[in-house]
């Protein structure tokens, strides 16, 4: 069983909403219900470039309880692996794809007395389903956006006129920043913190949060981990009985799908556990780059993530 | 599929009964000669027809008779169902879920009819015909959970994810085999298995939770639990334990093979979708002793694993005191010939008792 | 402590936030799982409920909820057979 369920959906809208993001709108193709979901899900969208099949997780826009569409945005870059440009060059609307049921690592608090967002970049788009779906509820929030500049900053218009008091933007071309010490000092007991943003920006806050003592389950992230490009390695598969060889530009996980191997995935990000595989024999060193294991795993040398890490040296075995 | 409905008791005169129907499709749960925990998964995805499995909630002939009984449990101690403020929401998802799993999955039984948000409920075995505002908790006469699992078999608990944890935020528990909601509400996973023995040790509960975090929407799993009770009750709860803990020194060897039961707990998993909570529907089935000797593996099969069954197992799951009473009448069926794996009766393929072999 | 915490997660401070030092008895607060009521003090297992009058058995599990150890009927089995009570962590 790998990644969530499928559903196969067609391209209905392609909106470029400045130099770099780029907004798509997904129908089912049956014409079919999509499922509900919660504020903070992302899909997974199937993209077929030629001889590779990528598979990419972004953020649900759309509200959580329209059930016709799905929308996502799209971030364009120029220097990854490839998936955003094929989103950006190739598709065109009509087009048929395939993308995952929705999947939440990045849920609302329901018991939060308050909600504090803090966005940095294409990191708005899970807050902007969820600034739905507390709308409905009256739930009480409060977003910090952080984008480049005016130019760059996506949906700054619709919050700002929707929500005057509660959205608050920065830009970083005018030197804006977000006060976060005093930000947090100020927030009442039972806030929530939510970050979604560059690896960074995410450092930040809940470096800065602890020492401030937040409680750590008070504080709420999702960083998408593209998987890092790096040298290449082979890697022998005992159950799957085959020796591949991990490319450059493709993650040990993409590796062994390409090689017909149905390895466990879900997030794809390094985030979720799910990819989590045995290491029966190794010699050399890991290039560990997910979130999920502890420490000690990582020492050890018995486990590897294969989303997002890498292996360097003579040999590696995986219980696969 | 016409089901016949029983009108029967889960208490006081126990008429409870099960049809050849019910026996033959009881979820007997060892599919080995012994026992041990494990987290033993599967995909939820259907089952062979006319099986326990088929349906994403199974409906059976004891599905008024088990309403009734939980109404009768619910006026007596209304803790028995409880919602914490924020799972609401997460109600909401579990109705909708039943809903629409059993008005697609027995036509014949129950409809939902949706307009917008009004929606339109027919329950025929229960003369129930509502209509309501979906996520308008005014317009139904209990809160959504308590109002849906009034109308489905077994105990439903929904858990809260958060923090890399499960935590038991709501649910209704009238069929249990003991242990108390009212207590437990608000434990994390861990936390409100803390009474359960060995488990912890070999590290069952820490896989079982990164699995269960990891269900998504449309994936749901399942697994097979048990225990033994003594005469067909349902509601084996802590809270009326001292009046029911009697009725296990009432076993004697010419009643047990009618009083003793085995009680299997369907247990499934949902995600729900709006609050991303999960849900844990527990399904007790009971079949009595001598039921379950008219399936020859079963009678062979269930006297190997009782007779080899860790002393602390049997002292959790209560029945340590009438285990040799138990292995006197069970070893009576047990001829030594070797049973096929699995779980199902194989009737056709078994041999019958061999009774004229030493055993 | 059990109660103190439980005010402070109500106004919204995560358990986990609070630290708690045990000074003093280890005398645990019980609810009585058959009648609800809570008995304080309890320093031997079994104890008898100062609600219902049933003989207890103290168990371990503890609900933050309620800031109490849960309690057990000791003789639902065999009605009067109550072993001599003992201090709790004898």
């Amino acid at each position: 069983m790998s990644g969530a369920q499928k559903i196969a959906v067609t391209v209905t809208e392609i909106v470029p909403l400045n130099e770099l993001v780029t907004r798509f709108k997904f129908k089912p193709t049956d014409g079919s219900l999509l499922p509900t979901f919660s504020g903070g899900a992302h899909t997974v969208v199937e993209m077929k470039d030629g001889a590779i099949t990528r598979l990419n997780p972004y953020s649900l826009m759309s509200d959580p309880m329209d059930q016709t569409a799905y929308t996502i945005s799209v971030r364009r870059d120029d220097v990854g692996r490839g998936g955003s440009l094929f989103l950006h060059r190739n598709v065109k609307v009509g087009d048929q794809m395939t993308i995952s049921y929705p999947v939440n690592l990045f849920s609302l608090d329901l018991r939060a007395k308050k909600h504090l967002f803090l966005a940095g970049g294409i990191g708005i788009t899970p807050f902007i389903a969820q600034i739905k779906q507390l709308e409905r509820t009256n739930g009480r929030w409060e977003l910090h956006y952080a984008t480049r500049s005016v130019a760059l900053g996506s949906y700054v218009d619709e919050l700002t006129t929707k929500h005057p008091n509660e959205a608050h933007i920065y830009y970083d071309d005018q030197e804006q920043r977000i006060d976060l010490k005093n930000l947090l000092d100020g927030q009442p007991l039972g806030t929530h913190v939510y970050v979604c943003g560059p690896k960074g920006m995410i450092d930040w806050v809940r470096k800065t949060a602890a020492d401030e003592g937040w409680p750590r389950e008070s504080i709420h992230y999702e960083e998408f981990l593209a998987p890092k490009s790096g040298k290449p390695f082979e890697v022998k598969l005992a159950i799957s009985n085959k020796v591949i060889q991990v490319g450059e530009d493709e993650s040990l996980l993409e590796a062994m799908e390409r090689e017909g191997v149905d390895a466990p995935y879900l997030c794809r990000g390094g985030a979720c556990g799910q990819c989590e595989t045995d290491v029966i024999d190794y010699r050399g060193n890991f290039i560990h780059r997910d979130h999920w294991l502890e420490d000690a795993d990582h020492k050890s040398g018995k486990k590897i993530m294969p989303c997002v890490s890498r292996f360097e040296g003579k040999t590696l075995v995986l219980d696969r | 599929m016409t089901i016949q409905f029983n009108d029967e008791t889960f208490r006081d005169d126990y008429s409870f009964h099960n049809s050849a129907w019910a026996i033959r499709r009881f979820p007997f749960p060892f599919h080995e000669d012994s026992y041990m925990y494990s987290v033993n998964m599967e995909q939820h995805r259907g089952g062979p027809a006319g099986s326990i499995f088929e349906k994403r909630f199974d409906v059976d002939e004891h599905y008024l008779s088990e309403m009734r009984d939980r109404a009768m449990v619910l006026a007596d101690d209304p803790l028995r169902c409880q919602s914490l403020p924020h799972m609401t929401l997460a109600g909401w998802d579990l109705l909708e879920l039943i809903m629409v799993s059993k008005s697609e999955d027995y036509p014949e039984l129950f409809e939902l009819h949706r307009n917008g948000n009004t929606w339109r409920w027919v329950n025929k075995p229960m003369g129930i015909d509502d209509t309501f505002t979906f996520l308008d908790e005014a317009t139904l006469p209990y809160g959504p959970l308590e109002y849906i699992t009034r109308q489905a078999q077994g105990d439903f608990c929904v858990l809260d994810q958060r923090d890399d944890n499960l935590w038991m935020d709501a649910g209704i528990v009238t069929t249990q085999a003991d242990w108390s909601l009212d207590f437990d509400i608000g434990m994390n996973f861990f936390e409100w298995h803390a009474p359960v023995p060995l488990a912890h040790e070999k590290g069952v509960f820490v896989r079982a939770l990164k699995f269960l975090l990891n269900i998504q929407q449309g994936s749901p799993a399942r697994r097979l639990n048990w225990t033994m009770t003594v005469n067909p009750l349902l509601d084996t709860s802590p809270e009326n334990y001292h009046k029911w803990g009697i009725q296990k020194t009432t076993l004697t060897p010419e009643n047990i093979g009618q009083k003793q039961h085995l009680r299997v707990e369907l247990q499934t998993f949902f995600r729900l979708p709006r609050s991303n909570a999960l849900v844990f529907p527990i399904r007790a089935y009971l079949c009595s002793f001598q039921d379950l000797m008219t399936m020859p593996k079963w009678g062979r099969r269930l006297h190997r694993v009782i007779r080899d069954l860790p002393e602390e197992l049997a002292t959790y799951k209560g029945f340590i005191d009438n285990r040799t009473m138990m292995l006197d009448y069970l070893s009576k069926f047990d001829d030594g010939l070797p049973t096929s794996d699995g779980i199902w009766p194989e009737f056709e393929t078994e041999p019958s008792l061999n009774l004229s072999e030493d055993s | 402590m059990g109660q103190a915490q439980l005010e402070a997660t109500n106004a919204g401070i995560p358990h986990t936030a609070i630290q708690c030092e045990h000074r003093g008895s280890v005398a645990r607060r019980m609810q009585c799982v058959h009648c609800k009521g809570i008995t304080e003090d309890v320093e031997v297992d079994p104890f008898i409920c100062s609600h219902c009058g049933l003989n207890l058995f103290v168990r371990d599990h503890y609900s933050r909820r309620i800031a109490a150890y849960q309690g057990v009927c000791i003789d639902a089995e065999d009605p009067g057979n109550v072993p001599p009570s003992k201090g709790i962590y004898e």
